[in-house]
């Protein structure tokens, strides 16, 4: 201590400070940008709205009769009620991958699709593909899980959307696997 | 569904063609050929011929409309009370095949009612259908040739299990070898032919129990629903009768042996061509023995002496009964 009475450590520099508190600040920020990313990248998606699974049943009333017929009118052409498969039928997997699996979104097409495989004992998803524009094909398929060899009864369901990714409608088409 | 990727990204896009492709040409290639697999024997590519392209009807392509007052004009009548208690398609069922193998396709449809209670009547008590009970006879009828509808099948399944099949064969399509020796050959559809496909157009129909209180299904919250399920599959449609046939590897059946009507079953032990035993080619994949067809590959065809003009006389032995097989070169 001097004869003063006052410290003899010299104070920081004003600028110093600044800095700390900045930096302090930045992290903080950066903390909270991370938190913010993910938070959206492991947010659940929104599930799109599924149509029913097979074809409906409306029942004609004096309120319902003229929606329905013009429902049915205004329909030029077949739209969404057809779907032109272009595909291989005989899915071979050697352990879970195939090779010869081949599923193409015909240029005859007018909607996206994707497909899930069925086991028909279980009902088990085995593989869910990716979106298939219209005009784009998928080469070799490898499953979710091994299975044991064999030859399985699977469903393969298209499901058609819209560029919201909502269900328009789908179609099953029943495929046997084998496993080697 | 969470994080489904577009195909766009995916190292397996391709850009889809109205036919199956080769890889790569080589130079030294002169023609196409037909075959299972995508192959290069000499300076023919083979290409897979068959080719499968079917449009089948979606879950909107099976909606109908069950009218037990008669009100709509959806069946051609307009309000005619006594077209009441009728079923009628509101969605497009039409099958088409333009695959380069005729197809047999197989619908198998069943009815799922969400108050557990609609009786399904079958055609045979069609006229028995009680008006004032929960019943309805649905049914899928096919149009035939002559552009009539053929007789309906009532559908009376409630599940999968026990769903109602309804098949039918549509002819192939037109093909054609395309591409050349520098970009490499493909197989496909003839666009110089016109309507280049075969099709079956299909509908809904059946009654309504015209006289019941169908209200539930017409709630505005939390109706009751009738949906028509379907799961279809297809094949290239079994050559009858299932018996003997040699094909060269140009997919040319050049000779039905008759039998009684199975495909044999067993092994192919032996092979003999114009009296010469040629059973080494069956180790070297040059002669194969599947489900009714004796297969001989491009290099079998000129190993037995095929490619040769004249009659041949082909045995072969599956299981522990010999075949004979004739073929004729031109």
């Amino acid at each position: 201590m001097s004869d003063s009475g006052q410290s003899t450590n010299p104070p920081k520099p004003a600028n110093q400070n600044k800095l700390v508190v900045i930096l302090i600040v930045l992290f903080a920020l950066l903390l909270i940008f991370a938190g913010v990313i993910i938070f959206l990248l492991t947010r659940p998606k929104p599930e799109p709205e599924k149509k029913p699974t097979g074809g409906r049943g409306t029942v004609i009333t004096e309120e319902n009769v003229s929606s329905v017929e013009a429902e049915v009118a205004e329909k030029e052409t077949a739209g969404d009620d057809l779907y032109v498969t272009s595909m291989s039928i005989d899915w071979h997997f050697n352990g879970s991958s195939s090779t010869d699996a081949y599923v193409a979104n015909a240029v005859e097409n007018t909607r996206t699709v994707y497909f899930d495989l069925y086991l028909v004992d279980t009902g088990e998803i085995i593989y869910s593909s990716p979106y298939i524009p219209v005009g784009e094909e998928l080469n070799g398929v490898t499953l979710d899980k091994t299975l044991d060899p064999g030859t399985y009864d699977t469903i393969l369901v298209y499901h058609l959307v819209d560029d919201d990714e909502n269900e328009l409608s789908t179609l099953s088409i029943a495929l046997t696997i084998y496993v080697e | 569904m969470n994080f489904k990727k577009i195909l766009a990204v995916s190292a397996a896009l391709t850009l889809a063609m109205s036919s199956m492709t080769v890889f790569a040409a080589d130079t030294s290639l002169t023609e196409p050929g037909a075959g299972s697999d995508e192959t290069i024997s000499g300076d023919v590519n083979y290409v897979k011929t068959t080719i499968y392209k079917v449009t089948l009807p979606t879950t909107t392509g099976l909606d109908f409309a069950l009218d037990p007052q008669g009100l709509s004009s959806l069946d051609g009548s307009g309000y005619d009370a006594t077209q009441a208690g009728s079923i009628v398609s509101t969605g497009t069922m039409t099958a088409k095949n333009e695959s380069s193998v005729d197809v047999t396709v197989t619908g198998k449809f069943y009815v799922a009612d969400s108050t557990g209670k609609l009786a399904l009547v079958d055609l045979a008590n069609k006229d028995k259908l009680d008006n004032t009970k929960q019943e309805i006879c649905l049914t899928i009828q096919q149009k035939n040739a002559d552009g009539d509808f053929d007789d309906a099948v009532a559908v009376t399944g409630t599940a999968a299990d026990s769903a109602t099949e309804l098949t039918f064969d549509m002819d192939k399509a037109t093909y054609k070898f395309g591409g050349d020796k520098d970009s490499g050959y493909t197989y496909e559809l003839d666009t110089t032919v016109t309507d280049n496909f075969s099709s079956a157009e299909m509908q809904i129909g059946g009654i309504v129990a015209k006289d019941y209180d169908w209200s539930a299904y017409k709630a505005t919250t939390d109706p009751a629903t009738i949906t028509l399920h379907a799961v279809f599959s297809f094949a290239a449609k079994a050559e009858t009768p299932a018996a003997l046939q040699m094909k060269l590897k140009d997919g040319t059946v050049l000779y039905n042996f008759n039998n009684d009507g199975a495909a044999p079953e067993g092994t192919l032990t032996a092979v003999t061509v114009d009296g010469t035993s040629r059973t080494g080619q069956i180790a070297k994949g040059g002669v194969s023995y599947s489900g009714g067809k004796l297969v001989f590959s491009a290099s079998g065809i000129t190993s037995c002496g095929l490619d040769q003009a004249g009659t041949h006389n082909v045995t072969a032995t599956i299981g522990d009964t010999e075949y004979i097989l004739v073929y004729t070169k031109e």
